[in-house]
């Protein structure tokens, strides 16, 4: 059942090797065959999903071959919820008006393989390979409608996006070339045995190289340059997608690299000096911002510092706040997004703005309220969860962290109430644009997300909790992948290997 | 279904007749019957909270291995009471003739409903993040009741958001702290449960505590907010928020200081290198509470400003009173809550009838309204008599209780600045009914004529009520009893008219007819002295020329200047410039973060490359 | 400003250069777990296929190929995308003299015949599905440049690329509905080793890649060329 999980790659792969053709026989199939494959993958992925929920994690082998020669994947609750989300979120931002000739459904069904892909795979270059899939895809959705300054900045994010892909796989050579193998699992094991292996200069600068590489689309501390320039010139749900999906991704890899290889090394405190950093500059930067668009893109960098912060703190709480935040910010940020492309004047011009679209707007102050984390929005929760993971975890000077983190919540406290007060302000003389019909969709579903999670908490928070639980249980993931034969050490799998890969596993 | 979920449904039912019927009268008529039935539905609930019972509401949800539920105590009991009495005055008040005025009375009144919800779901909290809940939505509520009519209001109240949410913050944090070292965030289960915590733990709750909660209730240095926010708000939201709002964060004070964390700890806990210990310096912020912001009262020349700076130092004895521990201080401490709210509210609705028929507040153009509106002046006359601690009101027991209790706690310094406090109330609050109704009548007030009865009826019930709960103060005794009572703070044994205490009793009967006595003995000398000739004001001259009605020979402005020479010097806007130098501070640090992202990626580079070097240096 | 860039270049240099030199302090001469060693020793009995490199590439880690076809995949379309909307037929192609055009249109089969036997002898010797493919683009963009006109169709183009596609993803699938694994190598010991029916479907595997390389590339070159799209069919 769960061999069917590589499905979950397939399906999107073949509609987008398809597409053009058929395209170019029947355009309406076309059209339709996109967001089709997306609801069946959506849905095959909630299926594994409750065969998880019920059985547990799993382990998935390809080719035939046992780890560390083959590659493997392993299914568990956050990996699948994100392949659920990541279907669905597509399917929300789905390009339904664009011309027929157009390959960004092509490009969406790209993502969606990459995003599958990232959350399931187990080992260290299939998730690079992965990566790049997705990271090319968004360079495409980026650059797509052809105006001159959205081109240059394109070409900008490629560059330095290619240029981070380098150093990432100059980090996973490393590692390699430390731990002799490319399979997460089997490093872990290797870690395990020998504790200073991933803590000396060459794991640590590995750790840092991949940080900064994937950091580039994680949004993280010193590669995320490229977030303001982009995101106040690209269409707003490629923004949001961008924001709310593939950095969340990069950030699952960087994560499974950590837990697995680097616990109890210094790389968790590089981590979170990262995040912390970035998390003060975005929230500074965003306190002044001119525009919506600028608004959210430093406020999404920050965000992503805070997920950063949250995930290094290596505890059940910690990890849960940062699933639980990284959901809330999924959830909105593409939303908030359509919304800015709306309210694309100048801050100080959008006085009263909010009283011509009443709904709308009351959904808006809605979800900034999650982000700026009042209760009982799920925002709230993740930010209670991330103090209770910071003051419960071992290590000192968590004061500090604590006083950046409250600090830093409070400017965006104050440039998200000033924004409000200004969008609830006086009516304004100046013509008003309504929200466009077809962000409609999208907002209220997003919405309807959102407080079906603030009233579902209770069912939710079990889950996280879940889901949190097995991201930390490293031994139970190294258990599920290595076969029995495998769990002693060094040369001895030759002759195991040629009896599994005689054997196959059954469906 | 008991009666507290009752409650919580029909506040929740509340917010809709003024939604449904925005237009006309009857959506403020239907308010206040809604806040007339709450009052009697909190009244029917008094045996089942009183001697330290509570009443479970069957609101509940689970989260995160919590249980967060609602159940309310003798002591949130006494709180929801005073809040919906003051509900049910001010929207009487508006019903009755205010609302006319104003363009968005509807919005009005859901708001304060709003409010009034909250406040129960604060009070009725049984577990940290249910109060947490409630908090967040009192402050909330709060913001928009006080941004409601517009204008200066709403940067008033933004100011005030930022400063509940960095309250917030830092309350998140202390119930952080307390659930990791206790276990548990059930209130009940709570109880003394911090008075174990090492020193340096204890110190740092108790400051995240004290900004948490201080913040509301305006305690220096975070008093900067409540003036302008309730001074700009509308007339009888102003009411409502200077009668009641701010004791939440008493409530939420006294929860953690003396539920939790327990009074002897506090005396047990010794600040390093100084006599002082953690009650002793709570009772000297309250101290300053008392004194900075009603000196700073009398400097005002808007009359609601006036009052608003006045609100914040009664905040002060309350909070004295509550840190003395012993039975006195804990009634006067509670009864002034009550008490406080009693005249304050009178207060705020003269003020506002005053500006609804003259058109201003400031303080240097009126004069003279007695002549023209008698029963604003009579309210208001109540109102100050009360505040400034004089017998026949009730401000004058709990006063009297409070410095019976600072003598016997063996604090006389506190007690010279409770005096001294009460003594700048004194001195404001005369500027406020002299600068208003005494003096000289102006021109332009001529025809003025008290507010309409639909006003002034509420205004006078409330005032009234002040008066005889002066004479006997077993009324309001009778009403703190249950919140002491959950607390688990000592009260005095009293009866309907006297408080017993063993070195000396009050028996108000008793001051209340030696001062009616001593009124009537003067009345008698007056009467049977001769004959009286009226005059009018203008009959007069100054400088040998007899006065016309042009002359404005009213002594108003700048009011108190011989005071003010002497402790103006003192009087400097210190925290004013902190603030203003904090908002400065992160204007800049924003403007060089966004400089990091917008200068081609130039400092970008050399910035992360210097970080990678010392990095590397560091680490190899 | 040219000044200040250059520097901060160089500072950015000296630091990563620096970065590079301390990570190449420390090495291991003896690996923990000696994954190459184990290919070397099982590779070819696994597999089948004389070529070691096809067999890690098409056999151990054949979802890390999947992986790099569908970026060159993405590579393409988004390129596509932005070189999209090409007006047809701009400018005519620049004529090159007599001796290119002829040496062009002589160079073209032999092309296309190294392509394809590098594609199909790719796990007999170096080579395979994207070194051929590339050659194979590389056949139909030298008449390009010679203006000989010989001109690639995009409609079989794209064709030719997704069936290849599907074809790759089949041949996996194949192997996973007949009770392996996905993409899991079949019928690997049915010939001698050595040759050209040996590896079972690696080599069908390299032919999927090879073509669909090729044709992506070709159309991709194409549209760099700015030339529109006559229909010559002749792939």
């Amino acid at each position: 059942m769960t061999q069917q999980a590589i499905l979950l790659v397939l399906l999107p792969l073949i509609a987008a090797f398809t597409l053009t053709p058929l395209r170019r026989c029947n355009p309406v199939i076309a059209r339709v065959a996109g967001p089709a494959v997306v609801v069946s993958q959506v849905m095959l992925a909630i299926t594994l999903l409750l065969h998880i929920a019920q059985l547990g994690p799993e382990a998935v082998g390809f080719g035939g071959f046992s780890i560390p020669l083959g590659i493997a994947f392993h299914l568990d609750l956050v990996g699948m919820s994100l392949v659920a989300l990541a279907g669905v979120t597509l399917l929300l931002l789905w390009p339904w008006t664009v011309e027929s000739d157009s390959a960004e459904p092509s490009l969406y069904l790209l993502l969606l393989a990459g995003a599958s892909g990232i959350a399931l795979s187990a080992d260290l270059f299939n998730l690079y390979v992965f990566f790049e899939v997705v990271a090319v895809a968004s360079y495409g959705l980026v650059a797509a409608p052809n105006s001159g300054i959205q081109l240059y900045a394109s070409i900008r994010l490629l560059l330095f996006s290619a240029a981070g892909s380098a150093l990432a796989l100059l980090g996973i050579g490393l590692i390699y070339n430390l731990g002799g193998s490319l399979s997460l699992a089997h490093l872990g094991q290797v870690a395990a045995q020998d504790a200073t292996l991933f803590s000396s200069v060459e794991g640590l600068s590995a750790f840092t190289l991949i940080l900064i590489g994937l950091g580039v689309k994680a949004e993280l501390f010193p590669a995320n340059h490229w977030v303001p320039e982009v995101y106040g010139l690209s269409r707003p749900r490629v923004s949001g997608l961008l924001a709310g999906l593939v950095s969340k991704l990069a950030l699952l890899i960087l994560l499974r690299l950590l837990w697995q290889l680097y616990t109890g090394t210094g790389a968790e405190v590089i981590l979170l000096v990262t995040g912390l950093v970035t998390l003060l500059l975005g929230e500074l930067a965003a306190f002044r911002a001119t525009r919506l668009r600028e608004m959210l893109a430093f406020s999404s960098i920050g965000q992503l510092g805070l997920l950063a912060v949250a995930f290094s703190m290596g505890n059940e709480a910690g990890v849960a706040a940062g699933l639980l935040l990284a959901l809330n910010h999924l959830l909105i940020k593409p939303a908030l997004f359509l919304y800015a492309h709306n309210w694309r004047a100048p801050i100080t011009a959008l006085g009263g703005q909010a009283w011509s679209t009443p709904l709308a707007s009351a959904l808006f102050v809605l979800m900034v309220l999650s982000l700026m984390g009042i209760p009982p929005l799920p925002g709230f929760w993740g930010k209670y969860l991330l103090l209770k993971g910071v003051l419960t975890a071992p290590t000192l000077g968590m004061g500090w962290v604590v006083a950046l983190i409250l600090f830093t919540t409070l400017v965006e406290m104050i440039y998200f109430m000033r924004l409000l007060t200004r969008l609830y302000a006086e009516k304004s003389v100046q013509p008003i644009p309504p929200l466009s019909r077809r962000h409609y969709a999208p907002v209220a579903l997003l919405g309807a997300g959102l407080i079906a999670l603030t009233l579902g908490m209770g069912h939710v928070s079990t889950h996280l909790e879940q889901g949190a639980a097995q991201l930390l249980d490293r031994s139970g993931y190294r258990d599920r992948l290595i076969p029995a034969s495998l769990r002693h050490p060094v040369n001895h799998f030759q002759t195991h290997l040629q009896g599994t890969a005689r054997q196959g596993g059954h469906p | 279904m008991n009666a507290f979920d009752l409650l919580l449904y029909l506040a929740l039912a509340t917010l809709l007749p003024s939604l449904l019927a925005p237009k006309g009268r009857s959506g403020g008529m239907l308010t206040t019957l809604a806040y007339l039935l709450q009052v009697w539905l909190l009244f029917s609930l008094l045996p089942s909270v009183s001697q330290g019972g509570s009443v479970a509401a069957c609101l509940e949800f689970a989260a995160f291995g919590h249980t967060i539920g609602w159940q309310l105590n003798g002591f949130g009991w006494f709180f929801a009471l005073i809040t919906a009495v003051s509900a049910l005055i001010a929207s009487a008040y508006a019903t009755g003739g205010w609302e006319r005025q104003c363009d968005h009375a509807s919005r009005l009144h859901s708001l304060m409903a709003l409010n009034v919800l909250a406040m129960y779901l604060l009070l009725g909290a049984a577990d940290l993040i249910s109060l947490f809940i409630g908090w967040e939505l009192v402050s909330w509520a709060g913001f928009l009741l006080m941004a409601a009519p517009g204008g200066q209001s709403v940067q008033a109240a933004l100011r005030y958001l930022i400063y509940a949410l960095a309250g917030a913050l830092a309350l998140l944090t202390a119930i952080v702290l307390i659930e990791q070292s206790s276990g548990t965030i059930q209130l009940d289960a709570l109880r003394g449960a911090l008075a174990s915590l090492p020193d340096g733990l204890s110190w740092v709750v108790l400051a995240l505590v004290f900004v948490g909660f201080g913040v509301k209730l305006a305690m220096p240095p975070f008093h900067l907010w409540q003036a302008p926010a309730y001074g700009y708000a509308d007339g009888p939201a102003a009411a409502f928020l200077g009668a009641i709002s701010s004791r939440m964060g008493l409530f939420g004070l006294c929860l953690v200081l003396v539920q939790m964390v327990g009074l002897e700890r506090l005396v047990g806990l010794a600040l390093p290198f100084s006599f002082f210990d953690a009650q002793s310096l709570l009772a000297w912020a309250a101290a300053i509470t008392l004194i900075v912001p009603t000196y700073i009262a009398l400097t005002q020349n808007d009359a609601r400003l006036l009052l608003a700076w006045h609100g914040i130092g009664q905040g002060g004895f309350m909070l004295l009173g509550l840190m003395l521990g012993n039975d006195l201080g804990t009634a006067g401490g509670l009864l002034h809550v009550l008490n406080h709210a009693s005249y304050q509210a009178p207060l705020f609705l003269a003020v506002t009838a005053v500006v609804y028929r003259t058109g201003t507040a400031d303080l240097d153009r009126l004069g003279g309204l007695i002549a023209r509106m008698p029963w604003a002046y009579v309210t208001l006359l109540l109102g100050i008599i009360g505040l400034a601690g004089l017998p026949p009101m009730n401000g004058f027991v709990s006063k009297w209780l409070i410095y019976k209790g600072l003598l016997d706690a063996q604090m006389p310094l506190l007690f010279v600045a409770a005096v001294i406090g009460t003594l700048g109330t004194i001195l404001s609050v005369y500027k406020l009914i002299h600068n208003i109704f005494l003096g000289q009548l102006r021109a332009e007030h001529r025809e003025v004529t008290d507010a309409p009865w639909g006003m002034t009826g509420p205004m006078l019930l409330i005032a009234g009520f002040a008066f005889i709960s002066g004479m006997l103060p077993g009324l309001g005794l009778y009403l703190v009893e249950p919140a002491a009572a959950a607390l688990g703070l000592p009260m005095p044994s009293f009866d309907l008219s006297a408080i017993h205490a063993p070195n000396g009793a009050l028996d108000m009967l008793v001051v209340v007819s030696a001062l009616i006595g001593a009124i009537g003995f003067g009345a008698l000398l007056f009467l049977n002295a001769g004959r009286s000739y009226r005059t009018q004001p203008l009959d007069n001259y100054a400088g040998g020329h007899f006065l016309t009605a042009q002359t404005r020979y009213q002594y108003s402005h700048h009011f108190y200047a011989g005071l003010l020479r002497v402790i103006g010097p003192w009087m400097r806007p210190w925290l004013v410039a902190l603030e203003q130098g904090s908002g400065h501070f992160l204007d800049l640090a924003s403007a060089a973060s966004r400089g990091l992202y917008y200068h081609n990626g130039l400092r970008f580079l050399v910035f992360g490359t210097v970080v990678g070097l010392l990095w590397l240096l560091i680490v190899v | 400003m040219t000044m200040r860039r250059n520097l901060a270049s160089l500072i950015f240099t000296v630091g990563l250069g620096l970065m590079l030199v301390s990570l190449m302090q420390g090495s291991h001469t003896a690996f923990p777990v000696e994954v190459g060693q184990n290919i070397n020793a099982a590779g070819f009995a696994d597999h089948g296929a004389a070529n070691l490199v096809t067999s890690v590439v098409l056999g151990y880690r054949g979802l890390d190929t999947l992986g790099e076809l569908t970026i060159l995949f993405v590579a393409a379309t988004a390129a596509g995308m932005v070189l999209g909307h090409c007006p047809g037929g701009s400018t005519p192609p620049v004529r090159g003299g007599f001796i290119l055009a002829t040496a062009a249109e002589l160079l073209f089969p032999f092309l296309i015949l190294l392509g394809a036997y590098i594609i199909i002898h790719g796990h007999l010797s170096p080579g395979g599905g994207f070194q051929g493919g590339a050659v194979i683009a590389a056949a139909y963009y030298v008449p390009l440049l010679a203006g000989s006109g010989r001109l690639f169709s995009e409609d079989t183009g794209s064709l030719i690329e997704s069936l290849a596609g599907v074809g790759f993803i089949a041949i996996g699938l194949l192997a996973l509905w007949g009770g392996g694994e996905f993409l899991a190598p079949l019928y690997s010991h049915n010939g001698a080793p050595g040759a050209l029916l040996s590896a079972g479907t690696l080599p069908l595997l390299y032919l999927a890649v090879g073509l669909k390389v090729g044709s992506e590339l070709a159309s991709l070159l194409a549209r760099l060329g700015g030339i529109g799209m006559e229909v010559d069919d002749d792939a």
